[in-house]
Formats: C-alpha cells, sequence, structure tokens
C-alpha cells in the first residue's frame, strides 16, 4: 500500500514539476509530411522549379547549431521567443524532390506554419544557361527575395557577392549574401543566401551565423563531457571483459543458460532490427543520387540487420554472464527464467509494482533535480521539442521507444549493476564487513554508470553524470537487495516515458494510436501480473523451485565425437628437400625483386630536416619562434579517386608530373600552435607544408573570425592576389580567374565583421583530360594572404561515377569479408561442439601467460611512445592542451584492450589445436630441425607466390613514397615495435582458419574445396580494391595465383603437422 | 609462427637490400636481429614444452 501511495505521489510531482523544470519548446505546427509536400509542390509549379523527380522525400529538421547557441547564450526564453518569432526558423520541414541517378534536384524548405524558408534547384556542373552580368543578377536574386520568399528590401542589405564558373559548362553561378540591418540572433548575424545559376534563381538559403567564438567555447566545453564519459567508458569496457571471461570460466561447468538468454537477445534484436527497418524511408533524404538507389536500399537494411544483430549478442552475452553469477551470488532470489512463471506469486508482484514507484519516483527525482540545479546553480540543459515529426510520419512512430527502452533497460542493468555487484557479493562472501564492500560497490558501479552518460549535452560537465549516479545508488541497492527485476521493470518504465513522450505532443489520431501502443505496452508488465492475481483470487508465496538456487543442476555436457580429425603422416625427404628449395625460391625472389618506383619526392628528409624547414619558412614571414609549439606529422593522401581518373582517360603520366606541385601523394605537416592560451587565441596558428624531400609546398595562417584585418575590395585584393602568387613561383599569367568568393567573419566583441576574400585560378598551361582543372586558390583574411594552394579538381560527372562504382565495389567486399568471417566463426562454434580435444597440452601457464601479455602491453605502450609525436600533432585547439593530453594518455590506455583480443585469439588457436590433436611443437630429438626446416619452406611459398605476384604485376601509377616509420621518436624502431602483434595476430589467425577447415571437413577434397571456397571469397576484396589500378600481362596466371594463396597455406601446415609428428 | 618469423626475415632482407637512407637500413637491420631473437626464444620455448611434455 505504502508502494502504491508513493508511486502515485511520485507521479503527480513528475507531472506537474516536469514541464517548469525542464526546458521544453512547444511549436505551432500546421504542416504534416503530406502537407509540406503539397505546399513545396505549389511553390516549385509557382516559379518554375522542376518537378519532374520520380521520387519525394520530407523530413523535419531542427538547426541544432543556432539552438545551442542561443540556449545557452540567451536562455530558454530566447529560444522560445525566436522559436515563436518569424525571424529564424529553429526547426524546417525539407522536402526534396529527385530523381535517382540523375544530378537535377529540387529542394523546397518550409517553417512548421507553412512558409516558403527556401529552396535549392541543383544543376549539373555540365548544365549550360546563358550567362547574366553581376548587375542583372543581383536584380534577379533581389526579386526572388522580395517575390519569391516575400522579404522587403527594407530590412535586408547585401553584405556579400561570389561568383563560380563551372567546368565542363563555363556557367557562372553568382551567389549574393544580403543580411538583415534591423535583427540579430543575439550576436549572429541573419543572412539570406541567394544563388543565380547563369540565368535561373537556383537556391535560396537563410542562416544564422553562430559567431566562431562561441562555437570554440562550446567545443572546449564538450570535450570536458567527453572526457568524463571515456573515463567512464573505461569502466563500462572493464565490466564487458569481465562478462567474457565470467562467461568463459562457467561455459566448462555448463551452467550458463544460453537458451534464454538467447531469446531475450534475439527479441531486443528483432525490435531493433524493426525499428530500424521503420525509419528507413527518412534516410531517403540524404540519399546521394549518384549512387544506385537498389544498392542504398540494400545498405540501408544491412546496417539495420547489422544494428540488430549487435543488440541481440551484446544482450544475450551480457544476459548470459550476469544471470549465472547473480544466480551464485543471490540463491535465494527468484530465478530470472521463472518471474514469468512465478508472475502470480508476492515476491514477483512486490518487485513489478515497485519497479513502476521506482520510475515514477525517477521522474519525480529528475524533475525536481533539474528544477533546483538550474535554478539555484545555473546549470543548463539544452531545450527540448518534445513532438517528433520524423517519427510520426513512420508507420510504427512507437516501435523505436519500445525497442530503446527494452535494450536499456535489460542490458544497462545486466552489465552496469548485476553483474559487477554479484561478483562481488560472490568476491566478499561472508568476510566481516561485507556491507560495506557492498555499500563501496553499489557507489563505484554507480559512478561508472552516471558518468558514462556525461556526454550528453549539459553544464557542468558533471552535471548529468551527478544527476545519474545519484539515482543510480538506488537502483544498486535495490539490485543488492530485491535482485534485478525492480530496476529492469523501473528502468523500461522510465525510459518508455521519456522516449515515448512525443505521443503526447498532439491530438491526431496517429498521435492518440502511438500513445495507446505506448501506454499499453507500459502496463504489460502490471497486467501479466494482474491477470494472474485475478485468476488465482490473490496473489501465492514463491516456492523453492522459482529460487535462482532451486535450479537443477547442470547436465553434463554429451560426449563428443573422438574420431581423429586429422591423421598425421611423417614428412617424407622429398617434402623436406621441397621445403628446402621453396625457401631458397623465397629468399632470392625477396631480395632479387627491384625497388619499386615511388611517385613524387623521395622521402629523403628527416624530421629534423622538415622542421628546420617549417621554422626558415615561418621566419621569412617574420614570425617570432618562440611564441609557438610545433607540432609535425606525416600525411599520406589515399589518392585513389585521382588514380581512378588517370587510368580511366589513360593520363597516368600526368600522376608523376604533378606529383610535386599540384597533386602530392605525401607530405608533412609542421604545425606551429599556443596550446596554453585562452580558447580565443589558441585558434590562431600556422600550417606549413614540406614535402618528403624537404623542400616548402604551403603555408597557411589559420586566423580566428575575431582576429581583425583591414578590409580590402576585390580588385585591390585580386592585385594583392597577383603579388602572392608570383611570390609562391607561380605563373600569373597562365592562370585564368574562375571563382571568387566573399564571407564576413563577425568579431562579436567588437560588433564589426572582416571581409575574407578567396580567388580560385585554373592553371592554362596544365592540360588534363576529361574537364579536370588544376587550381590555385589564394584566400585573404581581411588584407592578409594566408593560404596560396594549389590541387586538382574533378569534374562532377567522374565523381558522380566513381561514387557509384566504389559504392558497388565497397559492398561486393564487405559481402565477401562478411562471408569469410561468418564461415570461420560459424566453423569455431561448430567443431566446438562437435569435437573433443585429443591432446591436453598447454604451452601457457599462468605466469607464463602474464609474462607474455605484459611484453606485448609494453611493446604496444612503447609504440604508442614512439608515435607521440604524431599523436601529438592531431591537437585540436578548441580543447585545453593538459585536457587532451590527458584524453590521449588515456586512449593509450585503453588500447591495451587489444591484449585481449589477442589473448581470446589464442584461446580459440590453442582449442582448435588440441581438437585436431597437432602438438604445438615437435616432438622428439631432432625436432626442433625438422620445425624450422617445415617454417623455411612455408616462409618461402609464401614468399614465393609473393614474389611471382610482384614480377606478374605492375601498378599503372606508382604508390607514394611510405613515411609512416619517419613520425617516430626513433623511426628505426617502428618495425620492431609492431613486429610483436603483427606476428601473433597474423599466426593466430592464418592457423585458426587452417584448424577450422581440418576439423570441419573429413575428406581431403572436401578439405581443399573448402579452401578454395574461402580462398576465394578471402582474395575478392584485394582484388576488387586494386581493379583498375594495376597491370598485368597474365591476367589469369595473377588470378589463379591470388586464389591459390591460402589452399597453398593450407597444404604448408599440413606438411608442418606432418613434421611434427614425425619428428 | 617459425614460418611467420622468417617470412618477416626475408621480408626485411628485401627491404635492407632496397634501402636508399640510412633510417631504412637501421630500421631493416634492428627488425631482422628482433626477428632472430624470437627465433631463439622459440626454440627455448620448444625445448621447454618437451621437456614438460615428457
Amino acid at each position: 500500500m505504502a508502494l502504491v501511495v508513493a508511486l502515485v505521489a511520485c507521479a503527480a510531482v513528475a507531472v506537474v514539476v516536469f514541464p517548469r523544470a525542464m526546458p521544453i519548446v512547444a511549436l505551432e505546427q500546421n504542416l504534416t509530411p503530406a502537407l509540406a509536400r503539397a505546399v513545396a509542390d505549389s511553390f516549385a509549379a509557382a516559379h518554375g522549379l522542376p518537378r519532374d523527380g520520380r521520387r519525394t522525400a520530407v523530413r523535419f529538421e531542427g538547426d541544432d547549431d543556432v539552438q545551442t547557441y542561443l540556449d545557452f547564450e540567451g536562455g530558454a526564453d530566447t529560444v522560445r521567443s525566436v522559436v515563436a518569432g518569424r525571424d529564424h526558423a529553429l526547426f524546417r520541414w525539407g522536402v526534396r524532390r529527385f530523381t535517382p541517378g540523375d544530378a537535377h534536384e529540387t529542394r523546397v524548405a518550409l517553417a512548421p506554419d507553412g512558409r516558403v524558408l527556401g529552396f535549392e534547384r541543383r544543376l549539373a556542373d555540365s548544365t549550360r544557361r546563358p550567362a547574366l552580368s553581376a548587375d542583372s543578377a543581383r536584380r534577379l536574386a533581389e526579386v526572388v527575395r522580395t517575390e519569391w520568399l516575400r522579404e522587403g528590401s527594407d530590412r535586408w542589405r547585401l553584405a556579400a557577392s561570389s561568383y563560380d564558373t563551372k567546368a565542363g559548362s563555363a556557367r557562372v553561378d553568382r551567389t549574393f549574401t544580403f543580411e538583415r540591418a534591423d535583427r540579430r540572433l543575439i550576436a549572429a548575424p541573419l543572412r539570406l543566401v541567394i544563388t543565380i545559376g547563369g540565368d535561373v534563381p537556383t537556391a535560396a538559403r537563410r542562416t544564422a551565423a553562430v559567431p566562431e567564438a562561441f562555437e570554440r567555447r562550446y567545443r572546449e566545453m564538450r570535450s570536458a563531457n567527453n572526457q568524463l564519459s571515456t573515463i567512464a567508458g573505461a569502466g563500462a569496457l572493464l565490466l564487458m571483459i569481465g562478462a567474457l571471461l565470467v562467461l568463459r570460466h562457467f561455459a566448462r561447468t555448463g551452467e550458463i543458460r544460453w537458451r534464454e538468454s538467447w531469446i531475450v537477445g534475439g527479441v531486443a534484436g528483432l525490435l531493433a532490427l524493426a525499428a530500424g527497418v521503420n525509419q528507413l524511408p527518412l534516410a531517403w533524404f540524404d540519399y546521394d543520387t549518384a549512387t544506385s538507389a537498389g544498392l542504398a536500399q540494400a545498405s540501408w537494411v544491412a546496417v539495420a540487420v547489422f544494428a540488430g544483430l549487435i543488440t541481440a549478442l551484446q544482450l544475450a552475452l551480457t544476459l548470459a554472464a550476469a544471470e549465472v553469477v547473480s544466480r551464485r551470488a543471490f540463491p535465494q532470489q527468484v530465478s530470472w527464467w521463472r518471474w514469468w512463471a512465478a508472475r502470480g506469486t508476492r515476491q514477483v508482484a512486490g518487485r513489478v509494482l515497485t519497479g513502476y514507484a521506482l520510475a515514477a519516483f525517477g521522474l519525480a527525482y529528475v524533475a525536481l533535480f533539474y528544477l533546483v540545479t538550474r535554478r539555484v546553480f545555473g546549470w543548463w540543459v539544452p531545450t527540448e521539442l518534445v513532438d517528433s515529426p520524423n517519427l510520426m510520419a513512420t508507420r510504427a512512430p512507437w516501435l523505436a521507444a519500445i525497442a530503446v527502452s527494452l535494450e536499456a533497460g535489460v542490458w544497462e542493468e545486466a552489465l552496469f549493476r548485476v553483474l559487477p555487484l554479484s561478483l562481488l557479493s560472490l568476491w566478499v562472501g561472508n568476510r566481516p564487513g561485507r556491507t560495506r564492500w557492498m555499500a563501496l560497490g553499489v557507489v563505484v558501479t554507480a559512478l561508472v554508470f552516471g558518468f558514462a552518460h556525461a556526454n550528453y549535452q549539459s553544464w557542468p560537465a558533471y552535471s548529468r553524470g551527478v544527476e545519474i549516479f545519484l539515482d543510480a545508488c538506488l537502483w544498486g541497492a535495490l539490485v543488492v537487495w530485491l535482485g534485478p527485476l525492480a530496476t529492469m521493470v523501473g528502468h523500461f518504465l522510465y525510459d518508455l516515458v521519456l522516449f515515448g513522450l512525443f505521443a503526447a505532443a498532439g491530438t491526431e489520431p496517429a498521435y492518440r494510436v502511438s500513445a495507446a501502443i505506448i501506454a499499453l505496452v507500459a502496463l504489460a508488465p502490471a497486467l501479466a501480473v494482474g491477470w494472474k492475481w485475478w485468476q488465482q483470487r490473490g496473489l501465492v508465496e514463491v516456492s523453492d523451485a522459482d529460487l535462482a538456487g532451486g535450479m537443477a543442476a547442470p547436465e553434463p555436457p554429451p560426449a563428443l565425437e573422438g574420431a581423429p580429425a586429422i591423421s598425421l603422416t611423417a614428412m617424407s625427404p622429398r617434402a623436406r628437400w621441397m621445403a628446402l628449395l621453396l625457401g631458397a625460391t623465397g629468399f632470392v625472389l625477396s631480395v632479387a625483386g627491384s625497388r619499386s618506383p615511388t611517385l613524387g619526392a623521395a622521402a629523403t628528409a628527416s624530421r629534423s630536416r622538415v622542421l628546420a624547414v617549417a621554422d626558415s619558412a615561418l621566419a621569412a614571414r617574420g614570425i617570432n619562434l618562440r611564441d609557438w609549439t610545433r607540432l609535425a606529422r606525416t600525411t599520406e593522401e589515399s589518392f585513389s579517386e585521382w588514380r581512378r581518373f588517370l587510368v580511366e582517360h589513360r593520363a597516368e603520366p600526368m600522376a608523376a608530373t604533378l606529383s610535386t606541385s599540384y597533386k602530392p601523394p605525401s607530405w608533412w605537416i609542421v604545425r606551429f600552435v599556443r596550446p596554453h592560451g585562452p580558447v580565443e587565441q589558441r585558434a590562431e596558428e600556422w600550417r606549413v607544408r614540406v614535402l618528403p624531400d624537404g623542400r616548402v609546398l604551403d603555408v597557411r595562417h589559420v586566423l580566428p573570425d575575431a582576429a581583425w584585418r583591414d578590409s580590402v575590395s576585390v580588385d585591390s585584393a585580386r592585385a594583392a592576389a597577383r603579388t602572392a602568387l608570383r611570390a609562391a613561383g607561380i605563373d600569373v599569367p597562365m592562370l585564368m580567374e574562375s571563382r571568387q568568393t566573399s564571407d564576413r567573419k563577425a568579431d562579436v566583441k567588437r560588433a564589426r565583421q572582416r571581409v575574407d576574400i578567396a580567388f580560385t585560378y585554373s592553371d592554362t598551361t596544365v592540360h588534363l583530360p576529361g574537364d579536370a582543372l588544376a587550381r590555385v586558390r589564394v584566400e585573404f583574411a581581411g588584407s592578409e594572404v594566408v593560404l596560396v594552394r594549389r590541387s586538382v579538381e574533378l569534374p562532377e560527372s567522374f565523381r558522380r561515377a566513381d561514387t557509384k562504382r566504389e559504392t558497388k565495389r565497397i559492398m561486393v567486399i564487405g559481402g565477401c569479408v562478411l562471408a569469410v568471417v561468418l564461415l570461420v566463426v560459424g566453423g569455431i562454434f561448430w567443431t566446438r561442439n562437435r569435437r573433443a580435444a585429443r591432446r591436453h597440452d598447454h604451452l601457457f601457464n599462468r605466469r607464463r601467460a602474464v609474462v607474455t601479455l605484459a611484453a606485448l602491453g609494453a611493446l604496444q605502450l612503447l609504440s604508442a611512445a614512439n608515435n607521440w609525436p604524431a599523436t601529438l600533432a592531431g591537437y585540436d585547439t578548441a580543447h585545453p592542451w593538459s585536457r587532451f593530453l590527458a584524453g590521449e594518455a588515456l586512449q593509450t590506455v585503453m588500447s591495451l584492450v587489444l591484449l585481449g583480443l589477442v589473448a581470446a585469439l589464442w584461446m580459440v588457436f590453442d582449442g582448435l589445436r588440441r581438437r585436431v590433436g597437432m602438438p604445438l611443437f615437435a616432438e622428439g630429438e631432432d625436432s626442433w630441425r625438422l620445425t624450422a626446416t617445415a617454417g623455411l619452406g612455408l616462409a618461402g611459398a609464401q614468399a614465393t607466390v609473393g614474389g611471382l605476384v610482384a614480377l606478374l604485376t605492375g601498378r599503372r601509377i606508382p604508390g607514394a613514397p611510405s613515411l609512416d616509420s619517419l613520425d617516430g621518436v626513433v623511426p628505426q624502431l617502428d618495425g620492431v615495435l609492431d613486429l610483436g602483434q603483427s606476428f601473433f595476430i597474423g599466426v593466430l589467425l592464418l592457423g585458426i582458419v587452417a584448424f577450422v577447415i581440418l576439423l570441419a571437413a573429413r575428406s581431403t577434397a572436401r578439405r581443399l574445396l573448402l579452401t578454395i571456397l574461402l580462398g576465394a571469397l578471402a582474395s575478392v576484396a584485394p582484388g576488387v580494391m586494386v581493379q583498375g589500378e594495376i597491370t598485368s600481362s597474365h591476367p589469369v596466371l595473377l588470378t589463379v595465383l591470388a586464389v591459390s594463396t591460402l589452399p597453398l597455406a593450407y597444404l604448408a601446415l599440413r606438411t608442418w603437422a606432418a613434421t611434427n609428428v614425425a619428428a | 609462427m617459425i614460418a611467420s618469423l622468417v617470412a618477416t626475415a626475408m621480408h626485411e632482407c628485401g627491404a635492407l637490400v632496397r634501402a636508399t637512407t640510412a633510417t631504412a637500413q637501421f630500421s631493416a637491420i634492428a627488425t631482422l636481429t628482433t626477428c632472430a631473437g624470437l627465433f631463439v626464444l622459440m626454440r627455448r620455448l620448444s625445448t621447454r614444452w618437451r621437456e614438460a611434455s615428457s
């Protein structure tokens, strides 16, 4: 009774306080997706915008950046007043009409009240249109503003104008940026950017230009949230590793209840899959028309299936681990898998009721928490729109809320509370101070759970963590006291209410139906108990058979097949000679192979030389180097798009021609930053790009928007650009100006705007095929030239066709890799349950395992330390330096989890080996010599195949010189430090595949068939990746060699096994 | 495992022959030396394993 009173009281508090405590935004919504489509259509018809697209996509969107700015700088009331006003639409509907495969499309943006905010008529770059003069285009833009968008001329002034000459068609697109003279959103100027493509309006877009100073300050704040979350994430990772160790431990005793765990995981996975599929239609809004529509849909479905599988897997594994330790630790609690059967008992009914009370208490608590902390301490949480029009546009709006709540309610309770607290309880046992130990456990798990949520938008960074920590302490105590049923029900209901609130935002039938379904699901646990209660005419006591400790003892696992999986024979003298011969051939081919040529500047400059060159480049600009901290790393561009373009146009020699100017494949980047100043000051930096041979490529001065530089006219800037180009050694008369942009950067403190002009030229001396252009870009910040950079611009037609081909390739590669992984993993599980171990020898005892892992860990840390300079060069100047260092150090330590992967692979490898019956090392007197011979043969086979492949192929375009190792403090150690793990992981992966084949198939013919199938699948990925990039005069021989790599490795391993026995 | 070490050693021999800078030469020599060290370690391990198995 007391629980019912508490439940009602908490629910009442939550209903009354919640809307006052949380910054909620109400929106006057006049549109539905169908109405938005109709309004957009009539706008397009009225203004001659194309409406012939075969598909339409509608989506509701929020302007998150502007909302955060208004929220933080002005508060929730400012957000509400902007939402209620007409100056800037924080929420908008987007309507897109397009045809898959066609670059042309039409988009219209609408305000929730039905006003047209803007539009886009996308033209292909190759579409020709008559040219308009700058004045005519401006007049047309003003017509668009005043007549199309109903924005009167008195409030808007022209702030900037730009033009762009499109490659392939020479169409000139002119862009005019108008700015509201009478209104800003705090300090953010309101802009309307109108583009005239040739002689037709092609775009009108409204923006509120959030000051860069705020964006940087906000990113700095967010880095604190993220860091707290990462630290807690390390705790969560440890819990997941703990779950796997628990599973490994109890798998031997047969105590794990896999079936039930998989059923729950499967249901959650199916719900997640259904929720993903339900939202697929929304994905059309972001669909790239360059890709095939069928492939795009297949990839979205694949992502949804993958998400469902991951949900099922993580939930099933965590549940299985948490349940088995909970059963051991708390045998007096009702068994998890008897909750349903025992729903008519006083114990289960009480816990379900407690769950409802807990959810109501949680909602009341969170409302009161933010009411107090926001008003008294000024803590911040973002404003939220309760409505979710995108969800409402789907067939089953309620599905996502149910799926997410179920997964969170069950998985998070099992992982963050049940598993660690049960393990702690087992460890503490009945030793003195048990209560204190358990209390400490509750606090620590609540800290991990609470601060794992710290990356949500909130300020101070710890606010969200504190809120959830306090609640989680109660939940943890309840798990220890009552078992997890109450908290699982409470967590599920709490999340369901929050995620399902959107259903209360409207009164239309769709909202009502969603609300009814969500309410029914929320009531389901109570209805299940209530129905049983009514049937029994009361509640009964739980029987011993329903208790966790009353479960039947595990049945002994069935005897596995002990038939030999492999018949081991001695290695014949001929096989030994073959091994030696292969070793010699492989060695000769490895050593005698000619040095493959590299593209562009050779990697002849050392790190110190590169730094000295960069120093000189800045000193020449009069920069005092003592004010700056220098960071440097190498960069290699993937270059693949450029390669494919040149191969398609048979213009491979251009790669070498432009490799030290317009298209370098690799370079050093030396940054000069000031990491110790305030966030505004840290925005300024210098970046010097240096070629691998020590020549300076270009220098960039990154200036914050607030740094003042005098404004210059476009003509003055044009003259200054020519001077800068000459200084950079570029032949100015041969350049043709093809693009000029102007951008205004706001200095919030002084309420003035710097005008940044940029020019893009085409180099008429470089003749590229297929409308590609060699570009030179000169950027100004006010009167200062901040960058002169050369690059290549590929034509839109090629980029679209290439995207289409690449998407197809990625799908093929992904499918093949997935097939190999599924076959091998499936094979591991299949053989595990069907083949008995035939040997019981172990290499690693506990001490040796710890020493090996420690050695690998030390190597990994040394490797990270060696690469530390490159890690530092990835510094984001919006983050405080010390926080960045701490974050990187934490990530380095967390990467030691990889050792767990090595250990897991070893366990799988060794388990399979013992099932095959293969000794780890050769047995007998002369064994080492024979092992070495067999190893030489296997390595020789690999090197021979590799050498032959290299002989048969030539790259159409040489690769970039590898600069990776130069990043290290001691570059010479790069290979050594990475050797440990690559050696282990490579061997283990190959061994696992071979053992699975040996165990799964019984005859040599079947084994070879399986090997060839896996070999063919495995060779598809690298084959497709280099498609078009390599040449060969013997393509058939090359394909046979590529496909036969895995079968050869298998045969060689088979020989190795025989050797071990023979000795 | 032996094969993996031998394969790495073969690859590094090729890298040493083709190295054009002192850094690349040192790097190849260091990796070859480590391979040799690991080879000796594997041999010791195999001896210990045989002793423990017998």
